[in-house]
């Protein structure tokens, strides 16, 4: 009794019920999409779009607007024009990006020095608020998370294809450019969703742990997506309970619970193939 | 769909996203026209010309970087040419989507998270259409391709769990089930043991004799000349191309390997030595 006490017991304050709701669905909506930037090696990218939107947040805080629009602006234009440097460019891809990250958080960073309030206003961009998610924004993290979802179960098997065998996208001639940039636009929409949960300089984590704890124990894609969405939530419920009872700030417990999760699960994979005598053959090796 | 064929030679967004269209009748499966491939500078080919009339196998031999993959990759419509023109069955080849490109096994993530069957139900996700998730009917042609290239049983195993031959298998039944009218693969031979060669080889005889022709890039002379119909022997320029008999003569070789190829003659016939790997500067005796 008193262990269900405690479990329910933080959920007697109404703001605790909203953000552990957003938390559950930036848990789940997260993983998901961050198994394509796992397996297509992404995570450099997602975590410079991140900072990158980081302007766009703040001139609409700045000005009053709502700061989701702010961040998907910059977020979708940052993720077009990043996706059309990188692919002819005069420096390499990752310096293009790097230039461009630094320089735009650096920007946001500047914006936001202008006023009193400095150092509560970065700390909720950069580590999330999440209890201070209102039942307006809940709405807005449902439905585009939704949308999300939605745009990857239709065009589940283009984005596979794109990501395990660009030439053959290429011979069924599918249009892999306008896929690429569809990608990166749920890129852009899933660190907006994410911003109030985990904060700027989180959401990679949210979009790379628990996917690539998923792809250490199953073997199709699907199932990893799935598998990611649990582990994701999962975290953002025990994040939210060790926030509330150790008093630690949200966004970085549940990133630790996932972390935590990664941990757990690459020690039992290392043991379990250590001692199956398991053998992974090379593919140069040949039998 | 009957258009002009200059229509097709860009393959604009209409002709992308719609169903392929018919052959031109009688058409060659591939018709290569003075095709040169620049990149930044570098010239990969320069003014091949060659057709491949009927169903055939080809061997496309060379030293490293003659630009056999840049052709294979021509052909399939990965690379546009820089100037020439490429005809596959009388269209260019970006109106096609019957051309299968079959990489080479380094260029494949193996860790991927993908089953045996899912590579192959990949070939199919032009003909699935966006939106639609493949059906009962759709696993059914995917256990038929696999089931072909005797690879049914291993259907559920992750791809990183086969050996080389298993994996070039796949990637042939992911073609089978793309239902290519031509098949391109780059190097598939390298690394794998004799039996398993054989195993290849006879499904690209099998596809020959369906009516699929096959151009493999390989730099294994002494295959080329023993199980492929015809050869094609490159070196940025088109050296020769025919009948094995008539290309690999000891001329075309040093033309086409230079310095890197040593021939001497043998009580069988002429003996040719030759280190593909190695980019060394000797001198021919």
């Amino acid at each position: 009794m008193i262990l269900i006490q405690g479990l329910l017991e933080p959920f007697s304050h109404a703001f605790m019920v909203r953000g552990l709701a957003a938390a559950i669905m930036v848990g789940i909506v997260c993983p998901v999409l961050g198994t394509y930037v796992v397996l297509r090696g992404m995570a450099f990218f997602g975590d410079a779009l991140a900072h990158i939107v980081l302007p766009g947040v703040v001139l609409a805080f700045l000005l009053g607007w709502p700061v989701a629009i702010g961040a998907l602006a910059a977020g979708i234009s940052a993720a077009l024009v990043i996706g059309r440097l990188s692919q002819r460019g005069r420096v390499a891809e990752d310096t293009a990006i790097g230039v461009v990250f630094a320089g735009a958080f650096a920007l946001g960073v500047a914006m936001l020095s202008v006023r009193g309030s400095y150092a509560v206003d970065l700390t909720h961009i950069l580590f999330g608020d999440l209890l201070g998610v209102r039942g307006v924004d809940l709405w807005l993290i449902a439905g585009l998370g939704l949308g999300v979802l939605v745009t990857i179960a239709a065009f589940y098997k283009e984005f596979m294809v794109i990501s395990f065998d660009p030439l053959l996208a290429t011979t069924l001639r599918l249009p892999v450019t306008w896929l690429r940039n569809l990608m990166l636009v749920l890129l852009a929409v899933v660190i907006v969703v994410s911003l109030q949960a985990v904060g700027v300089a989180l959401v990679l984590a949210m979009l790379v742990t628990p996917a690539a704890t998923a792809t250490l124990i199953t073997r199709r894609l699907i199932w990893v997506m799935i598998l990611a969405a649990v582990i994701g939530a999962g975290s953002s419920l025990a994040g939210l309970y060790l926030s509330y009872y150790l008093n630690l700030a949200s966004g970085p417990a549940i990133v630790l619970a996932a972390t935590a999760v990664f941990g757990v699960v690459y020690a039992v994979v290392g043991r379990r193939d250590r001692t199956s005598g398991m053998i992974v053959r090379s593919p140069a090796s040949d039998g | 769909m009957k258009k002009a064929i200059s229509e097709h030679e860009h393959g604009g967004i209409g002709q992308v996203m719609g169903q392929p269209p018919a052959h031109v009748a009688d058409a060659p499966p591939v018709l290569v026209s003075d095709l040169s491939v620049r990149f930044d500078g570098t010239t990969a080919l320069e003014g091949v010309t060659f057709c491949i009339s009927e169903p055939t196998t080809m061997a496309v031999v060379g030293p490293n970087g003659a630009g056999k993959t840049t052709l294979l990759k021509v052909i399939a419509g990965i690379y546009p040419p820089s100037s020439g023109s490429v005809r596959v069955y009388g269209y260019g080849p970006v109106s096609h989507i019957c051309i299968a490109y079959v990489p080479q096994r380094t260029q494949v993530d193996w860790r991927f998270p993908v089953t045996v069957a899912d590579v192959v139900m990949m070939g199919r996700v032009k003909k699935l259409g966006p939106f639609r998730w493949p059906r009962k009917g759709d696993w059914a042609i995917v256990d038929h391709a696999l089931d072909r290239v005797g690879m049914v049983d291993l259907r559920q195993r992750h791809i990183r769990a086969l050996s080389g031959g298993q994996q070039q298998r796949v990637f042939l039944a992911r073609a089978l089930a793309q239902e290519a009218e031509i098949v391109m693969l780059d190097e598939p031979l390298t690394g794998l043991d004799a039996p398993t060669q054989q195993a290849i080889l006879s499904l690209l005889d099998e596809l020959r004799a369906d009516g699929v022709p096959s151009l493999v890039a390989t730099h294994d002379l002494s295959l080329a000349s023993e199980h492929f119909e015809r050869a094609l022997l490159l070196n940025h320029r088109l050296v020769a191309e025919g009948t094995p008999e008539h290309v690999f003569t000891s001329e075309n070789l040093q033309a086409a390997y230079r310095g890197s190829l040593h021939i001497v003659s043998g009580d069988a016939g002429p003996l040719v030595l030759a280190d593909t790997h190695c980019e060394g500067e000797e001198t021919a005796p």
